[in-house]
């Protein structure tokens, strides 16, 4: 029940776009979350613990990146004119570590508010790992 | 024909972009994004420049363009990319979600060093993620018209 309730808590605040690549529908059970790229203040941790809770509701199993994840999370937000503990825009990317491919990118963005960071997280992965459904 | 340069021109609600390529480029097989470089005395713009990301990224995808996650690629594994996207930005102050300024993005062989395109578009209060989108297609696409 809690992921929903966060779900729908920030339903509507933030635009969310998700790109699928050709690679994006392969299954996978290891993610790591996250590594590399960050730009900013610390919603880092903030984020990584929205994305793991929805990784974990939906049944992958979080990893460190060094401990074989099929797949790797990946951020870079921006936090311009934004509280502290929160973001503006998030591009979060889902790579694969021996391709080094990005295998499904999700961009979210507010144009009139900021986005806790840890929904931010939240609602990035969960688009990262549902993808576009049909 | 070593040299010479086609300029192509584009048009949307983004604005235009003039692309400068060698002639004969061939479309990449992989590419790098993006490494945004700063420049003095203009303030980074975060937000366009994660939008531009995710529309360079969707061009990919929709030319059959591998992208490739360029910061955990370059820490990890080198370059596996065959190319990668570099780009400079000359933005004025603006709402999140609108752009007004120069973009410019170079496409950058990651064997040779060497630039292979060069694209150039100038927005006025543009969707940032659209323009990246265009820009990236008219980098990637040496077929496009």
């Amino acid at each position: 029940v809690k992921p929903l309730a966060i779900l729908l808590l920030v339903a509507g605040c933030a635009n969310v776009r998700i790109i699928d690549t050709r690679a994006a529908a392969r299954s996978f059970t290891r993610l790591a979350v996250p590594t590399a790229s960050t730009r900013g203040r610390n919603e880092f941790q903030l984020l990584h613990d929205g994305c793991a809770s929805a990784a974990t509701a939906l049944g992958k199993t979080v990893v460190e990146t060094f401990d074989s994840p099929d797949l790797i999370v990946s951020f870079t937000y921006a936090y311009d004119n934004t509280e502290l503990g929160s973001v503006g825009s998030l591009l979060a990317t889902l790579v694969d570590p021996f391709a080094g491919t990005i295998v499904r990118a999700v961009e979210l963005d507010s144009p009139s508010a900021s986005i806790n960071a840890r929904d931010a997280g939240y609602q990035a992965c969960r688009g990262l790992i549902e993808g576009n459904k049909k | 024909m070593r040299g010479a340069l086609a300029v192509l021109a584009f048009c949307g609600c983004a604005g235009s972009v003039s692309v400068e390529r060698p002639a004969g480029q061939l479309r990449p097989k992989s590419v790098a994004l993006i490494d945004f470089v700063s420049t003095p005395n203009v303030a980074r713009r975060a937000d366009v420049e994660i939008s531009i990301w995710a529309g360079c990224i969707a061009a990919a995808v929709e030319l059959d363009i591998r992208p490739v996650d360029y910061s955990y690629v370059g820490r990890t594994l080198g370059h596996r990319a065959d190319t990668l996207v570099r780009g400079r930005l000359e933005m004025q102050p603006g709402r999140r979600g609108s752009a007004t300024g120069i973009m410019t993005l170079e496409l950058i062989s990651t064997r040779e060093e060497v630039t292979l395109a060069k694209a150039v578009m100038k927005l006025d209060a543009g969707d940032p993620d659209l323009a990246g989108r265009l820009a990236c297609r008219a980098l990637l696409d040496p077929g496009a018209k």
